[in-house]
């Protein structure tokens, strides 16, 4: 059924101006004030995690607790666990502490998804009205972030925003996959397999094959 | 309309209901009228309410008797008819399968399994999967007694579903809602071989299949994305089956010859496991998805059989969703008439094909010559009668004592405080000492108190009256644990030493402790509410970092030279020992970041009570010491553990002894007794099974086993029912005594004085 065999880097089939803004971004971080606030903050979600996650599967709660919207960077740790609402990248930051916590190891994903054209100027609204950039979403793209559990040279992708696992056969449609970088921003040359599919660490790829289809 | 061809292909779809919980012969009609455009398709159902027989995929419909008035032999006979003249049978009905592959004596036009392969198929065992990559989750059956079905509820957290032996399941999530399962189910599938199945949390997903004659002709897989209420099927994703699924499935399908559609219903757990629920002996409702998916199974059944080749079913996508939409009613079968309502609850019918009519005929037919409608009345086992129980009423003279009378059992009382003494020696962690407390509230007696203190038990006590008794019980200060949201009620004299423990129940509490002293003990400390149970009304939320924080900061206030220590208590027997030792797992790393937080070390923890005894016994103390270890590798300085036991002690240290007043017979053959003892005697009655004993034939004492004849107490109560879903002796008589067991706990400390014409003294 998986229709693509081989990933293409994403500069010969996407139009650079689609995605060149967000090929530079590094996967976000929680940054941490030093003192007892974040400390706190930070333990605080430790042990929730142990409490609301047993350790199969993906860590649902996170999103389920603090669902998605707008967050203003750089984020502290005691800002976000008060917070009531975070952004994909913080959804994807929690989330590699949560695996990570588990002695699960995981890795940092960005992607660009397809998006609604309409939707951008809802999104740009929303991220506007709290102060927060909006820098993420273009017209039927859009920057998001994830994290993927890496094993034996296999990752599998969990997408914390949506609380599931990505597959990298979704070609069309909206919130698929135009690109993809696992792994952060230092290409490393070490290659992965996701679903079939073989990927360089830290380098921006399309699963698609083709650019700006559907 | 289209020509009458000479040879035409003739197929009859029965079960063509479409609502919320669908049939498939629509869907297998759309996929054959897709394949075939020039078949003649028949729509079969029991009731023109069922709503796919308005639909214009079918050239016709044949329109038969209820279930439950139709007379069986004359219908085999007209379906036989059909068959021999050529036509093919898509039966969409469990039920109708079942019927159809016993009677009909040629099967070879109903794409239909053989008896066999049927039973093979049945729940819950599903024995044909024994073969498949796929595990039976956990079940009982309903037949055992009442107190073997709860322990398993309990075992599995009462995250569990009682389900008839075809289809239909309840959620359950107490004793009380899986007794109205019971009853509920086994009245709408007239049969009490009903099943409890632990619930697999995960994602639905299940295989559809065409088999003819042993051959697996094509599987599907599909994820459901959304579903009804009920669980049914709204939107899903159809893919190929899992190649390590396919080649067992084949073998199987061989074994079992199977002919016809079926679907497997599983569950894919979050650890990964696939979970087989069903196995169903026909196609799924949702199998025209699979069709416009690039697998048309009900055309590949008539490719099968030899009937040409079916048109080519072009892909439109592989994920579908259902929709809701009105058609026009057939002129030739208007709706029946509107009624005129009887009570205003009985709002139309979740089954218009009659499904639960022909459960209840097809039981009744094979339960034989056996009489229908309760005479020959179905028992349940008996639960086992512990040896010192019968010791105990020997002794006590049941008959002679006055009743009703609740009655002290002293060598099973022994028993219960001995098992702590024994685990006192024999379970340690170096450094930690393990401590039980006896929740005095659960049960006072003084006979209790005495034989916790003589078994080197801590008293746990809620209030200053407790703290007194227990004091004048005999127990030290150092030897009480203090707890409970009204410490200071009654007021009164201090202890004259400290106490071993108190805990705060509130950062409220907490607060005024700091304000105004706080009790002297040892430890002090807060209870926790665990974070998955935040909605109880006891502890101090972590729900937030603020909370936390907050509780952080109380308990550095302490003076430095104060121990610290944690508490938490949630009922093992709500939640069910597993996800006890789940939530005690996150309450020690809740201890873990408190101790790092207050930067002072938790030196005890108290994880309270709430234990059924049997659970007490089986997974509470022999993991003790594993506990004790966990705790000690987070906490390096624990050095006191304390489990506060209430009715794992006191729960089978009493009984009720109670005389049959009188002996009543209902209509359906039920025996029902009103006792002189009442639900006032008996508060718990509801809550969980008490065992009931009785007098054997031969004198001895002997539990009763399970069946529709209650005990009904003896006030004016609706509620007064003390048993029900019990076997009452056939030779019960006024002046009978029977013994109420597991009346020791909260039977016991929460019994009132309703109907006994005395009033308490709380007023003035
Ligand atoms: C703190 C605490 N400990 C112990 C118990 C005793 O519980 P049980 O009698 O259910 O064992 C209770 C009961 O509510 C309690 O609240
Ligand atoms: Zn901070």
């Amino acid at each position: 059924m998986t229709p693509v065999a081989e990933m293409t880097p994403v500069t010969e089939v996407m139009p650079a101006a689609e995605w060149a803004p967000w090929a530079a971004w590094a996967p976000s971080t929680l940054s941490h004030h030093d003192r007892e606030c974040c400390t706190t903050a930070r333990a605080w979600f430790l042990a929730m995690n142990r409490s609301m996650w047993r350790g199969h599967g993906g860590p649902a709660w996170i999103a389920q607790r603090f669902p998605w919207g707008p967050s203003r960077w750089p984020l502290y740790w005691c800002d976000a666990m008060e917070a009531e609402e975070v952004d994909c990248g913080a959804h994807a930051a929690l989330t590699i502490e949560a695996f990570q916590a588990r002695g699960i190891h995981v890795v940092p994903v960005q992607l660009v998804q397809r998006q609604e054209p309409h939707h951008l100027l809802h999104f740009h609204g929303r991220w506007s009205a709290d102060g927060a950039s909006p820098d993420w979403a273009g017209e039927g793209a859009a920057y998001h972030e994830a994290c993927a559990t890496l094993l034996d040279g296999r990752v599998e992708v969990w997408d914390a925003t949506v609380s599931s696992w990505l597959s990298p056969d979704q070609l069309r449609g909206v919130r698929s996959i135009a690109a993809v970088r696992i792994g952060g921003t230092i290409a490393t040359g070490e290659v992965v397999t996701w679903r079939g599919l073989e990927i360089s660490l830290g380098e921006w790829v399309s699963p698609a094959g083709v650019a700006g289809e559907g | 309309m289209r020509s009458e061809a000479k040879h035409r292909l003739t197929c009859y779809l029965s079960g063509v209901h479409s609502g919320p919980n669908p049939s498939p012969g629509l869907g297998v009609a759309q996929s054959l009228r897709q394949a075939f455009p020039h078949a003649r398709l028949v729509g079969v159902d029991y009731s023109v309410e069922s709503s796919g027989l308005h639909s214009d995929v079918f050239d016709d419909i044949w329109v038969q008797r209820p279930w439950k008035e139709m007379r069986l032999p004359v219908y085999q006979a007209a379906i036989q008819e059909v068959l021999d003249g050529g036509a093919f049978w898509f039966s969409g009905q469990d039920l109708e399968v079942e019927w159809l592959t016993t009677s009909l004596a040629d099967r070879s036009r109903a794409f239909i399994p053989s008896p066999e392969a049927l039973r093979q198929v049945g729940k819950p065992t599903i024995s044909a999967a024994s073969k498949l990559p796929l595990s039976i989750p956990d079940f009982i059956s309903a037949e055992r007694s009442d107190w073997d079905l709860h322990a398993f509820c309990r075992e599995h957290g009462w995250r569990v579903w009682v389900k008839g032996p075809n289809y239909e399941a309840m959620r359950v999530r107490d004793w009380p809602s899986f007794r109205h399962a019971r009853t509920v189910m086994s009245d709408i599938w007239g049969t009490d071989q009903l099943f409890v199945q632990r619930h697999v949390l995960g994602i639905e997903e299940s295989v559809a299949l065409c088999a003819y004659q042993g051959e697996l002709l094509d599987c599907v897989h599909m994820r459901k994305h959304s579903q009804t209420h009920e669980g049914k099927t709204w939107a899903g994703q159809v893919s190929e089956v899992d190649a390590a699924l396919v080649e067992p499935l084949r073998e199987v399908i061989a074994d079992l010859e199977w002919t016809g559609g079926a679907e497997l219903e599983f569950v894919r757990g979050n650890d990964g496991t696939l979970n087989l629920i069903d196995w169903n002996p026909r196609f799924p409702a949702w199998i025209h998805a699979a069709s416009f998916a690039g697998h048309n199974l009900p055309a590949k059944l008539i490719e099968a059989a030899g009937m040409g080749t079916a048109a080519l079913t072009p892909f439109l996508g592989n994920q579908f969703t259902r929709i809701v939409t009105e058609i026009p009613v057939r002129g030739t079968h208007p709706l029946p008439a509107v009624r005129d309502p009887l009570d205003e609850w009985k709002v139309g019918s979740k089954h218009p094909s009659g499904m639960p009519d022909l459960a209840r005929r097809l039981s009744s037919a094979l339960a034989d010559g056996k009489k229908a409608g309760g005479e020959e009345q179905k028992r349940r086992a008996a639960p086992t009668m512990p040896a010192a129980l019968q010791w105990d009423l020997n002794e006590a003279l049941v008959d002679e004592l006055p009743t009703p009378r609740r009655l002290l059992l002293p060598r099973t009382a022994q028993e219960r405080f001995a098992r702590v003494e024994h685990a006192l020696t024999s379970q340690s962690v170096s450094g930690v000492e393990l401590g039980f407390g006896y929740s005095m509230k659960t049960n006072p007696h003084p006979s209790l108190v005495a034989l916790a203190e003589g078994a080197g038990m801590f008293a746990e006590v809620i209030s200053g009256a407790e703290l007194r008794q227990a004091l004048a019980s005999g127990f030290p200060p150092e030897r009480v644990i203090l707890n409970g949201p009204a410490q200071q009620w009654p007021a009164g004299p201090a202890p004259d030493s400290a106490l071993m423990a108190a805990f705060a129940d509130s950062p409220q509490s907490f607060a005024r402790w700091l304000r105004e002293g706080p009790p002297a003990a040892r430890y002090l400390g807060i209870r926790l509410r665990p974070v998955t149970l935040d909605s109880s009304r006891f502890g101090t939320s972590f729900g937030s970092p603020k909370r936390f924080a907050e509780t952080v900061a109380l308990l550095k206030s302490l003076p430095p030279e104060q121990e610290i220590g944690t508490h938490f208590h949630f009922a093992s027997d709500v939640i069910g020992p597993a996800r006890w030792m789940e939530v005690y797992e996150s309450v020690i790393h809740w201890a873990e970041a408190i101790q790092q937080g207050v930067g002072r070390p938790i030196r005890c923890l108290d994880v309270g009570g709430g234990w059924f005894p049997d659970d007490f016994d089986r997974e509470m103390l022999p993991r003790l010491e594993g506990l004790m270890a966990a705790a000690a590798a987070l906490l390096p300085e624990l050095a006191h553990f304390f489990v506060e036991p209430g009715k794992a002690m006191a729960q089978p240290t009493m009984a009720l002894v109670t005389t049959v007043l009188e002996v009543r017979r209902t209509r359906e053959g039920a025996t029902e007794a009103v006792v002189d003892a009442a639900i006032s005697d008996l508060p718990m009655a509801p809550f969980y099974p008490h065992r009931v004993y009785g007098h054997s034939a031969g004198g001895e004492w002997e539990a009763l086993g399970g069946g529709g004849d209650r005990l009904v107490g003896r006030i004016c109560m609706e509620t007064d029912i003390l048993a029900s879903d019990l076997a009452l002796p056939d030779s019960l008589e006024v002046g009978d005594r029977l013994v109420i067991g597991d009346a020791g706990a909260y039977d016991a400390s929460m019994a009132y004085n309703f109907g006994r014409g005395i009033l308490d003294d709380a007023c003035c």
